[in-house]
């Protein structure tokens, strides 16, 4: 009886266990090998090294540098609260902030949480000495962006974010991941293929703690290529200090290369803080006012004013409704229509040619010139000169302005144009709104006789030159553009200039604008180039709501390009 | 034959050399000399496995009440002297801890065949002395806590109940009363030991928590194969992944290192074992010492059944070692000194 019973139930025992045993070893071994490699392989991606972006002449703008940081492990961490009030101690910041700093960057509860980045190296060594027994602590190295002269040419440079969840689902196939870092802005988000460093990895060994027990392969990380901007530091600096008290764009581009040589736009911002681990102030910058992530030279749109009468100056002489001896009286005013325009001067300036209508920035004559010429032929040679489209820069984000034709009119207003419309416009007032690098562009294309450069930032691509477009060689008469420049010559040298606060040696050729704005003071713009006698920088300063052109702006040009004289022994 | 060579010394030695081979490998990256101190319990197990065997099985019957009070007294100890620390299985005596659950596991059996021997258990009444006596037993060492230990006591009650041909009728009555105080039962479990049967029923429950061993322990036994990944070699064990890998999982790890073939072979040497055993058993002209053995045999079988079972998840986890194989000198003692009183009888 208990033989038998004893027989039956080791026999089924047994079989029940060596039948499990095979289900698993050989039925399902190959299921369970993987189970067990998951378990103990991990592929560690290793960030490749960005590019650095450098000055024309080889400083460094953005680089890399070693950055050590605290990192959570959220499910490691077993007493957040001791966690951060070691951290509030060691490193003076307040348990709330760490908190909220916390919450802002969960993403799972596996996935490194950086908490607190940039600390010294000699502090990291004491933290990952002292509390190395601190589940879930982690204190950590990495290679980080860094842009050694903070805000300097900040909108220039762009700055990194984390990848978007639409881009990662785009980029994906050329290797981004979850938490890559992307050039959000700027040079770092145009040349984003050619600064991104090709990422490495490990495939290591890792017992139950995830610690590495064994590398088993290394796939080094690859560094990015090097952008050589066409930027020169010193300009940059020196530009970026003149504009900071103001709201507003500095410009200079090399009128015989198309190459942007300054761009400052103004409030900048420092793309360090888009880095760091307290996203608060990256929402501050969002949030401002003042739009510091405003790249106000080429995506902001204004209202051009007087600067635009050049154009116009080269419509009339160009079309020959106009020669350069034809005269218009200025009683102050004038009238047409129902309507009264006023020139800016209110006693008027008696009779005026087109030279002094320049030099003066006379608005009567430019209404007189501005109908005389007609609407058609104005459209024409702004179209010539790139208004109303971009430049084609290499940058992102760039504004194309407008410019109102009476077909824009019909289409967009349900209006005819009227009369005053071309009034407006022949002031560069009205429907008429243009980049700041619109401006400069025209502007390089008058001081270099008519050819219109496609403005550039990128010299360089880790020392292999980036491929000139050629010039477009605009259909004008040199005799009269020559006309117009000397006309801008005067407007600065001669004592009744409007721009004569900007006299340097040698001599200069510039044009005011005071445009009015939507509200608030007007905006003055004040651009031009230099030296005259042989042209070898256009320049543009503007500054919003900074009132009349011939004032901040002009006297922010002219320390600029005493400097730049001084600098290049000129 | 040879009267002083039994062939049951073969296997069992040769299941405690594969065990150390295999303990050596689970224990490689701990500190702690399990090897050697195994080694040296073995030993001593001999010693003492010698002592049992020149007192002799008769007088070791005649010992029943002794051996039972002493090991009912080693367990309230153990349960007074460490009721500070979180468990109290463990009886710590200088340099060497003990552990008294495994010492009822060989009393129990004596105290049954030499108290009871003779009772007729025709009434469901007359079952209330050795019920009564195991479950004080179990419940001791259960308060442990230990599980395994306590449940260890059962198959020879009712292998005794078994031999002793209770009517299954005259136990029926004991069986639904067990089966009402379940439920009582269940409540009175710890919370970990709750969760490792709420796990066995599903492992995928808690992965990181209660399931986590389980799942551990069924990657370990699968990801072996056919030929194993070889000694030393299995990921499982050596990363540590496999929680208890010295003890009461040892069985993964030479599942996962020496894969099926390694698995029939050592089964195979474990029904060898326990067949000799059996035959030993049946043969002994002694009945009260043929009795005694067969309750040893079913401790035994029963207790690798048990072990092997939870790894591979037919069975919930309950600490229990597998004999030679787990680390522990206490149950190494114990089952050596058993197979000792199986050639004594031979």
């Amino acid at each position: 009886m208990f033989s038998k019973i004893y027989k039956a139930f080791l026999t089924i025992s047994f079989a029940l266990i060596i039948l499990r045993i095979f289900s698993f070893q050989i039925l399902r071994g190959d299921y369970y090998r993987k189970m067990s490699l998951n378990n103990y392989l991990r592929v560690l991606p290793l960030s490749g090294y960005r590019g650095s972006i450098l000055d024309r002449y080889g400083r460094e703008l953005a680089g890399n540098r070693l950055n050590f940081s605290i990192q959570l492990l959220p499910d490691r961490v077993k007493d957040r609260e001791e966690v951060f009030d070691i951290i509030s101690r060691e490193l003076g910041l307040s348990v709330e902030d760490l908190d909220r700093i916390y919450r802002l960057n969960f993403k799972a509860p596996f996935a490194p949480l950086t908490l607190v980045s940039d600390i010294d190296f000699e502090k990291a060594l004491y933290l990952k000495e002292r509390y190395r027994g601190i589940s879930g602590l982690l204190i950590s190295d990495d290679i980080k962006r860094y842009y050694p002269y903070g805000p300097l040419a900040s909108h220039l440079l762009g700055y990194l974010g984390e990848i978007s969840e639409r881009e990662l689902a785009e980029l994906k196939p050329y290797g981004y991941r979850f938490s890559s870092y992307i050039g959000k802005s700027g040079a770092e988000r145009e040349f984003e293929p050619y600064l991104r460093g090709s990422d490495g990895g490990m495939l290591v060994k890792v017992d139950n703690q995830g610690r590495i027990i064994e590398v088993l392969s290394r796939q080094d990380p690859g560094r990015g290529l090097d952008i050589y901007l066409t930027i020169d530091l010193d300009l940059q600096k020196k530009a970026e200090e003149l504009l900071a008290p103001y709201s507003g764009s500095f410009l200079a581009i090399d009128v015989n290369s198309g190459q942007i040589l300054t761009a400052v736009s103004s409030p900048n911002f420092d793309p360090n803080l888009f880095l760091s681990s307290d996203s608060r102030k990256i929402l501050d910058l969002l949030r401002s006012k003042e739009k510091p992530l405003l790249n106000r030279a080429i995506q902001g749109e204004y209202p051009l004013g007087s600067i635009f009468k050049l154009l116009v100056a080269v419509a009339a002489l160009e079309s020959g409704a106009i020669n350069p001896g034809d005269r218009f009286f200025c009683p102050g005013d004038f009238n047409y229509g129902k309507s009264t325009y006023r020139c800016w001067k209110s006693g008027g300036h008696d009779w005026q040619d087109l030279r002094q209508a320049i030099v003066h920035s006379c608005n009567i004559y430019f209404y007189n010139m501005g109908l005389k010429t007609g609407i058609d032929s104005i459209v024409d040679y702004a179209e010539i000169f790139g208004f109303g489209r971009k430049t084609g820069i290499d940058l992102p984000y760039e504004a194309s302005g407008l410019l109102p034709s009476p077909d824009w009119k019909i289409k967009n207003r349900k209006e005819r144009w009227y009369p005053g419309d071309t009034i407006n416009i022949s002031i560069g007032q009205g429907y008429l709104t243009v980049s700041p690098l619109q401006v400069l562009r025209f502007l390089a294309a008058l001081a270099n006789n008519g050819r219109l450069f496609k403005p550039r930032v990128c010299l360089s691509i880790s020392g292999e030159e980036v491929y000139a477009e050629e010039p477009d060689i605009l259909p004008l008469n040199v005799k009269n553009i020559e006309f117009i420049k000397a006309a801008m010559r005067d407007g600065v040298n001669s004592p009744t200039g409007t721009g004569q606060l900007a006299k340097v040696s040698p001599a200069i050729a510039a044009k005011t604008g005071t445009a009015q704005a939507v509200s608030g003071k007007s905006h003055a713009w004040f651009g031009g180039f230099a030296p005259y006698h042989s042209p070898k920088i256009a320049f543009l300063a503007f500054v919003e709501h900074g009132g009349g052109g011939g004032y901040a702006t002009a006297r922010i040009a002219k320390e600029f390009l005493t400097y730049y004289y001084e600098k290049n022994q000129l | 034959m040879n009267k002083r060579f039994d062939i049951l010394i073969l296997y069992a030695l040769v299941i405690f050399l594969i065990g150390i081979i295999n303990l050596y490998s689970a224990s490689y990256n701990f500190a702690g000399n399990y090897v050697i101190r195994q080694s040296v319990w073995f030993l001593a197990a001999i010693i003492i496995a010698a002592g049992f065997s020149f007192i002799g099985t008769r007088r070791v019957l005649s010992m029943g009440l002794i051996l039972y009070g002493l090991s009912l007294l080693l367990l309230i100890i153990a349960l007074i002297v460490s009721s500070e620390g979180p468990t109290q299985r463990w009886l710590k005596l200088g340099f060497i801890n003990i552990q008294p659950s495994v010492f009822m596991k060989f009393s129990l059996p004596v105290f049954l065949v030499s108290v009871f021997y003779y009772n007729n258990f025709n009434s469901s009444v007359s079952l209330i002395t050795p019920l009564f006596f195991t479950f004080l037993a179990a419940l001791l060492i259960a308060k442990g806590p230990d599980l395994g230990g306590a449940l260890m006591l059962f198959p020879s009650l009712v292998a005794f109940f078994i031999l002793k041909k209770v009517k299954f009728r005259v136990i029926l009555p004991w069986i639904i009363a067990a089966l009402m105080a379940a439920p009582l039962l269940y409540f009175n479990l710890k919370p970990y030991q709750k969760s490792r049967i709420m796990t066995f029923v599903n492992p995928e429950l808690d992965p990181l928590g209660a399931g986590y061993t389980l799942i551990q322990s069924k990657i370990a036994v699968g990801s072996g194969c056919i030929r194993g990944k070889g000694w030393l070699k299995g990921a499982q064990g050596q990363l540590r992944f496999l929680p208890e890998a010295h003890t009461d999982f040892v069985f993964p790890v030479f599942a996962e290192e020496w894969g099926f073939l390694g698995i029939v072979f050592l089964l195979g040497l474990y029904l060898l074992m326990l067949r000799r055993m059996h035959s030993i058993a049946s043969r002994d002209k002694d009945e009260a010492s043929g009795m005694l053995l067969k309750l040893f045999l079913v401790t035994i079988s029963t207790q690798i059944i048990v072990n092997i079972g939870m790894t591979i998840g037919i069975l919930p986890i309950v600490g229990l070692p597998l004999p030679f194989f787990s680390y522990g000198g206490s149950d190494l003692v114990v089952t050596v000194v058993m197979i000792a009183m199986f050639l004594k009888e031979r």
